[in-house]
């Protein structure tokens, strides 16, 4: 067992950030300048008495339990400030911890709140290209995170995705009234017929039906409404961006 | 829009003199043919492929004394020219032009065109621009022979890449991309499989579970035919490439996706007639194409003249996705 220090200022911060609650608290943790990068440990601690030998003192003492766990896993966490947060946990991940933002679904490199990031950039219309800069991502990290939504391996947390959701489709919804498009606003429901499939088009136009029967999978197999919601946010973006190929399809929706 | 430098916008079968002259003229090209002329080409605005096969001015053809060549109309500025890595090739929609079209060529039987089989529909940007091309291939009698593909500009060949030309257009321009497959789904049974690859093994037919060899060998299934996906209206081959009885396992050409349906094709009569009923007028002026060198074997179409759209016949076309024996073509609007 690792006898603990008591924690250096920066190890507060980075406790304070990760809203870390006892008994979790940060092992240790790496600031790697060739790497770029800072990565934490998360550990749990005890607190016991142990009796001094010198007039019968009680002495309280912390210990980390991390010679418990076999394995750690790690998650791409937000940057802090240019340095992308990596965050190790013990393996098997502990139910208290398991929607701690700074957490990830099993198998998956980012964290909830990085992913949620990425979700509503997405939601925003943002290119991977842009979110890889932005959030200073890998694309093939990013791209295996869109494949995992696309499949209905993960969702998004309700509650972080609410928000930029309805943002994002107002936002839509006023500039393209505002710019007169041929093509619905995103909130039209007409957008969620045809992705669920209640609504079907006639199509002539080659990439519209390659992508409208992905979306159909994807939609059918998506975890939540929220991933549902990006499904009619690509589908809408292909309309606006091929628009001129899809009068025959257009004229069906309108 | 006519093309100035061939009769036939989509490109003709031609002599290695003829290819050289066209390169150096300036032009922006797409050029398929055997590696030994490829080789002897000089560097300019092109990107090419290996073949043997080639539907010409003059039919159907097998030769390595000619090269097929295409202009590729150059209108929103330079295009682009590059190798792509199985690595890299995730962004190959992403580095297309936003208004324009990418033009690639893939080496048959190589980690990156089964890579691309199976994971190119998820690529990012992947159907919001028009990505078309062919897969390289090989004269089928050449032992040992490898698919090939060149980059025009530096003239490195390549076995392993793709290489990718990436054309804008100007905003009064539009590229779409267009397939004619006389293949359509046949009244069978219902076929799904558990698993994306390009081996079929086990699968649910109607629903139940069943090993797709013993159903191809109990229903005498004319191997030939392929199976045939449904994707909105869009009918899309995937061909038998061996049915393996005693590991009971089918091999295909291209990827079974585990999302969709799929049936073994309705059989085609006299196929060269029903092809040329069923290329719409607009294809012949065709600013790319190629078709399945399956459909030139299995058909015959050797001496064969199937419509005047010309082009490469290939072990593999890209219509956006992968797709098996199915004449493709990209039309600039």
């Amino acid at each position: 067992m690792e006898k603990v220090e008591k924690m250096q200022p920066s190890q507060q911060i980075l406790h304070a950030i990760l809203g870390l609650e006892k008994p979790w608290c940060i092992a240790k943790f790496n600031i790697s300048h060739s790497l770029n990068r800072i990565d934490v440990w998360i550990d749990q601690e005890v607190t016991y008495v142990e009796k001094s030998r010198w007039f019968g003192l009680k002495k309280i003492k912390v210990q980390l339990l991390d010679s418990r766990a076999t394995a750690y896993t790690k998650w791409r966490h937000l940057n802090l400030e240019r340095w992308p947060l990596y965050v190790h946990s013990p393996l098997p991940l502990p139910t208290s911890l398991m929607r701690m933002p700074w957490t990830g679904e099993r198998g998956q490199q980012f964290s909830h709140a990085l992913g949620n990031s990425v979700f509503s950039m997405m939601g925003e219309g943002a290119s991977l290209a842009t979110i890889c800069a932005v959030l200073q991502v890998d694309l093939i990290d990013l791209w295996k995170y869109k494949q995992a939504l696309d499949k209905g391996q993960i969702g998004v947390q309700a509650s972080d995705a609410k928000f930029f959701n309805q943002a994002f489709i107002n936002a839509e919804s006023l500039a393209k009234n505002a710019a007169g498009s041929a093509v619905p606003s995103i909130d039209h429901p007409v957008w969620q017929a045809i992705a669920s499939g209640t609504m079907e088009l006639e199509i002539k136009t080659l990439s519209l039906r390659l992508l409208l029967t992905r979306v159909k999978s994807q939609y059918f197999i998506a975890a939540d409404n929220e991933v549902r919601a990006l499904r009619i946010r690509e589908l809408h973006r292909f309309f606006e961006k091929n628009q001129r190929l899809l009068s025959h399809e257009l004229r069906q929706i309108m | 829009m006519q093309n100035s430098f061939t009769p036939n916008p989509s490109g003709k079968l031609t002599n290695l003199d003829e290819a050289r002259e066209a390169i150096l003229s300036g032009r922006c090209l797409s050029i398929a043919g055997d590696e030994n002329l490829l080789r002897q080409l000089p560097a300019g605005q092109w990107i090419g492929g290996t073949i043997a096969y080639f539907m010409g001015q003059d039919g159907g053809k097998t030769t390595k004394d000619e090269l097929f060549i295409t202009e590729i109309p150059v209108f929103g500025g330079a295009p682009d020219i590059k190798f792509y890595t199985q690595d890299q090739l995730d962004k190959v929609c992403l580095d297309g032009p936003e208004h324009g079209f990418s033009l690639m060529v893939l080496p048959a039987f190589t980690d990156i065109h089964s890579y691309f089989a199976r994971k190119g529909p998820q690529f990012p940007d992947m159907f919001m621009k028009p990505l078309v091309g062919w897969v390289s291939g090989f004269h089928l009698g050449d032992e040992g022979a490898s698919a090939k593909v060149i980059n025009g500009q530096t003239l490195q060949i390549d076995s392993q890449r793709a290489v990718v030309m990436h054309v804008p257009l100007p905003p009064e321009r539009m590229a779409r991309i267009e397939i004619v497959n006389l293949f359509s789904q046949g009244k069978g049974d219902v076929i799904r499989f558990n698993e994306t690859g390009f081996t079929g093994k086990t699968c649910t037919i109607n629903g139940k579970p069943a090993i797709l060899a013993d159903y191809v060998e109990h229903n005498k299934i004319d191997s030939r035919l392929p199976l045939v996906a449904d994707y909105s209206g869009a009918a899309i081959n995937v061909c038998i490439k061996e049915v393996r009885k005693d590991d009971k396992e089918v091999d295909f050409y291209g990827p079974l996706f585990n999302d969709v349906e799929y049936r073994f094709a309705a059989p085609v009569e006299d196929y060269v007639k029903q092809f040329n009923q069923a290329v719409p007028e607009e294809a012949f002026r065709a600013n790319f194409a190629c078709n399945c060198v399956l459909n030139y074997l299995y058909l015959g179409l050797e001496g064969k003249q199937v419509s005047a759209v010309l082009g490469p016949m290939t072990f593999g076309e890209i219509a956006y996705q992968l797709v098996n024996q199915t004449m493709v073509y990209l039309i600039i609007d």
